[in-house]
């Protein structure tokens, strides 16, 4: 078994969540592709053109390049990339080597051109080019900011915190403070600094799903699996009841690609970053897994053990993604499983779906939904071992000695499974997104991301929808009000939980310099106009949506998440000291107070209370 | 070794042999307090030595700090010895014939005034209900306070100096002192923003907190007109002339009420961060004591950007 599909394979498996994983790093993967002699994955990274231009013989202006980002979003890769674009033999790129240097042509003239791939592993003391010792090469580098046509440039790769943390403590290098403060307006702010030149590229604000479509497009488009159908061994590897085949084919399905395509534009819009590193050990994981195997990840050769035991198909794509297969303690550790695992898929259910889970086989109704849900995501070896334990629980469903009845155990696994295989066509019937924590996911993304996207008005049903939702948490009462924002205060101060101080209604609709409005942005922003150029603007994410629209439907705003809701508050707050700037109360000597309660159809009334000051 | 001030002179605290503790930071350091009581007890303070017009400003004399904090006893009957209100709102009586009736409760019930006459009210607001919707609402901005439910210990908000008073324990219609929920130690904090470096510009932004809002406004119409009578107080001791802390604490007020913030906002932030550097000053003086180095805080911060910057999560003291 040593043909090119298993080599393959096991060269994944490097990838994989195992203790000592061959493929974390970019020097280690090119050595480990050479030892199971396969193609290295290769795909081109969403920044790499604009990163070969800022370097390009033709550039406006040469300056220094700063590659950010965190650990495995690929710096050290595009490092290796530009060396060879710049002309530099890929022989000469070794991994010993932090700092190499190489003169090219860069905005009209050659120049000296020093890589640095790791500025947190460059040794204090070192010869670097020209430069001898760490702080001398830091200076040449600050003055490669400030000069208007250097001779020497650099490209820098740092991880994110590490990279400021040079600045910050290089107080002895002349130059560092203005370094400093140019490197922190690019990263933290986005924007360049009043002067000083730099190319910022931070790999960590590329889309994750972007980053799922392009690894997961090389992958299983690599050869290796045409290898692997040639070399199928009979009730062995890649067999037809191959779990590592049969996850290779389900992972290759437009369905479930689009929907775990969703997961991830969810994760972009919760503002969770995964870099590449970790979705390879997705992907690896998702094809591997297996709780029985070595390393809990499968090679070629434990496929026939497996399938003789009849243990197989516990290596099931659906739960593998949510690392299923691994110890509790190792899941947990591993950031992209707690980021997949906080959507709760396969705790979160409806009645109509667990009716199909239970009475499925035996209802006429629901056979149809069973059928193309149940059976078709799982192997037959699966559907036995079901149907088993669905009867045995439909005969005697008390709780076994152990626990909960096993059958009730096993739903978690086939809610899981359910969510892949619902399609678009059936996600409003079925209620595709209450399997998840997040009920109002799907239209988030339909009615709100895509059409912002596409540059499209936001449904106005909508927008109506999160103004009563933050109309209930400014006001602290259950309003219907949607037409208009009602900023209410609490006497002391904006943060009390019931604001009964009626201080002004905002129009949704344009009335005067008033609006308010959804925006396209890196999240959807919800943008309120006070007066003409005076707006406040509230990003919404995922969870933040999920929470105005759940206040608006009946939810507690306490009840849902304590952050949120001090972050809707704190946004009522920018409202008002906007309005306080923007619509300075006039000297008078009348005191009055409008005190808001609400009617019985649940509007909001406000009485005039007068004080005679007189 | 830190230089401290002389001791106060022996009879100003007869009661305390062991000048020890306090020597090494002050008298007092209460710790039965909360950050709420003691950012009340400091605006209290201030208060008084705006009136006099030597807010934030010892003249040189650093010891002792002495000031006349108010009492406001018709606002806090108002507000906490006045049980009846509500009963006789309920019972839906003609304006007049309420307003007689509470009237006549609380020229039976109300303590430490001079004249149990409230009668100065009915002009003032339009109508009995109305009086009673607007003392509901400040009643609901009262400070919690633990389970103090003593009407003469209870704190409204600070909305302004007509919400500023002392603690006060009233017996048999008179009013003294107490030290319960007023402990020194935001007379302390007064002392040691009055030593800062930036006192005279901090002086100018706290001046602003005592007029100007609406429920401050609605407080003083809840007074008759008349010169309370107001006893002078002070014998707190900090034995520093300057300290880093007294600084640091001074650089964050400024900052707060200077920032974006509605004023009322910054309150609860003004109180945890006073009492953070309470807590730092008490650790750095007791380390300089012990010659040992500067304590650490662990802090873990939230940084809303997932891994976009680390805070530092290392706070020295």
């Amino acid at each position: 078994m040593n043909g090119l599909g298993s080599r393959w394979v096991r060269f994944i498996k490097q990838y994989g969540p195992i203790a000592r994983n061959d493929n974390m790093y970019d020097e280690q993967i090119r050595r480990s592709a050479r030892r199971y002699d396969v193609e290295p994955l290769d795909f081109v990274h969403p920044l790499e053109a604009d990163l070969f231009a800022a370097i390009s013989k033709d550039v406006a202006r040469a300056c220094s390049i700063i590659l950010t980002g965190t650990a495995g979003d690929g710096k050290s890769r595009l490092c290796g990339r530009l060396w060879t674009e710049l002309g530099g033999a890929a022989g000469e790129w070794t991994a010993n080597e932090i700092y190499q240097q190489i003169s090219a042509v860069v905005g009209g003239r050659a120049r000296t051109v020093g890589i640095i791939r790791d500025l947190t592993a460059l040794p204090t003391n070192g010869t670097y080019g020209a430069w001898v010792g760490k702080p001398a090469l830091l200076e040449a580098i600050n003055r490669s900011f400030f000069d208007p046509d250097p001779d020497f440039i650099f490209v820098i790769a740092a991880n994110d915190g590490q990279l400021l943390d040079t600045w910050r403590r290089a107080v002895d290098v002349p130059l560092s403070d203005e370094g400093y403060e140019l490197l922190e307006a690019c990263l933290v702010e986005g924007k360049p600094a009043s002067q000083g030149e730099v190319s910022f590229f931070n790999l960590s604000a590329v889309s994750c799903a972007t980053i799922l479509d392009l690894t997961l497009e090389a992958i299983v488009a690599h050869p290796g699996w045409t290898a692997a159908y040639a070399e199928a061994e009979v009730d062995g590897f890649f067999s037809d009841a191959c779990p590592i085949r049969r996850n290779y084919e389900i992972l290759s399905s437009p369905q479930f690609r689009s929907r775990l395509s969703q997961l991830f534009e969810l994760m972009d819009l919760n503002e969770l970053h995964t870099p590449i590193r970790r979705v390879l050990l997705l992907i690896a994981n998702m094809l591997l897994g297996h709780p029985l195997a070595k390393d809990r990840l499968m090679s070629p050769a434990d496929v026939r053990p497996l399938l003789r035991s009849g243990k197989a198909h516990a290596g099931d794509i659906f739960q593998n993604l949510f690392g299923a297969n691994l110890t509790h303690p190792r899941r947990e550790s591993l950031e992209i499983f707690e980021f997949l695992n906080r959507f709760g898929i396969g705790d979160e259910t409806t009645n109509r779906i667990d009716n199909i889970l239970v009475f499925g086989p035996s209802d006429e109704t629901l056979r149809p939904y069973y059928v193309t849900l149940v059976e078709s995501a799982f192997s037959p070896q699966a559907l036995d071992e079901l149907s088993a334990l669905r009867n045995d629980y439909l005969e005697r469903p008390d709780a076994t000695q152990d626990g909960e009845h096993l059958f009730l155990d096993s739903l978690q696994a086939q809610r899981r499974a359910i969510f892949f295989q619902i399609d678009e066509d059936q996600s409003e019937e079925l209620r595709l997104w209450d399997l998840t924590v997040f009920r109002h996911a799907g239209e988030f993304l339909r009615d709100v991301v895509i059409p912002l996207r596409q540059n499209v008005r936001v449904n106005r049903v909508i927008l109506s929808r999160l103004v009563n939702g933050l109309n209930r948490i400014f006001t602290g009462m259950l309003v219907t009000t949607d037409r208009e924002l009602l900023v209410a205060a609490g006497l002391s101060g904006s943060a009390a939980g019931l604001s009964q101080i009626l201080m002004e209604r905002i129009s949704v609709t344009p009335r005067r310099h008033e609006r308010i409005e959804l925006r396209s942005g890196t999240l959807p922003t919800l943008i309120v106009e006070i007066d003409s150029g005076i707006e406040v603007r509230l990003d919404l994410n995922l969870v933040r949506y999920e929470f105005l629209m759940r206040v608006a439907g009946g939810a507690l705003p306490g009840s849902f998440s304590k952050e949120c809701y001090e972050d809707i508050l704190a946004f009522k707050s920018t409202i008002l000291s906007a309005l306080a700037r923007s619509r300075p109360t006039q000297e008078s000597n009348d005191l009055s107070f409008r005190i808001l309660s609400l009617n019985r159809a649940g509007e909001p009334v406000d009485d005039v209370i007068e004080v005679n000051c007189a | 070794m830190l230089e401290t001030l002389p001791p106060p002179p022996r009879n100003d605290h007869p009661n305390n042999d062991m000048w020890i503790d306090e020597q090494i930071w002050g008298h007092r350091l209460w710790d039965t307090t909360n950050p709420w009581l003691i950012f009340l007890e400091l605006l209290g303070v201030a208060e008084a030595k705006e009136r006099d017009r030597s807010l934030l400003d010892d003249g040189g004399t650093p010891y002792p700090l002495r000031f006349k904090p108010a009492q406001r006893m018709y606002i806090r009957n108002i507000l906490y010895n006045n049980e009846p209100l509500l009963r006789i709102a309920d019972e839906g009586l003609a304006d007049s014939a309420a307003w007689e009736k509470w009237l006549a409760a609380m020229a039976d019930r109300a303590q430490g005034v001079p004249v149990r006459d409230f009668s100065y009210l009915r002009k003032r607001f339009s109508s009995f209900p109305d009086f009673v919707a607007l003392v509901s609402m400040l009643r609901g901005t009262t400070i919690e306070n633990g389970s103090n439910k003593r009407w003469s210990s209870r704190f409204v908000f600070p909305f302004g100096r007509h919400a500023l008073y002392e603690d006060l324990n009233v017996r048999n219609n008179s009013a003294s002192r107490e030290y319960i929920n007023f402990g020194l130690p935001g007379e302390l904090v007064y002392q040691m923003l009055c030593r800062s470096e930036q006192a005279t510009e901090l002086a100018l932004e706290i001046a602003q907190m005592f007029d100007g809002d609406p429920c401050d406004q609605l407080l003083r119409m809840l007074e008759p007109d008349y010169e309370e009578d107001k006893s002078t107080r002070g014998n707190s001791y900090l034995p520093y002339a300057s300290h880093e802390t007294f600084d640091d604490l001074t650089r964050d007020w400024l900052a707060l009420l200077r920032g974006p913030l509605p004023r009322f906002d910054t309150y609860p932030h003004l109180a945890a961060l006073t009492c953070l550097h309470l807590l730092r000053y008490q650790l750095l003086v007791a380390a300089e004591y012990c010659f040992v180095s500067k304590p650490h805080f662990i802090v873990s911060v939230l940084c809303p950007p997932p891994s976009a910057l680390h805070p530092d999560p290392f706070i020295g003291a």
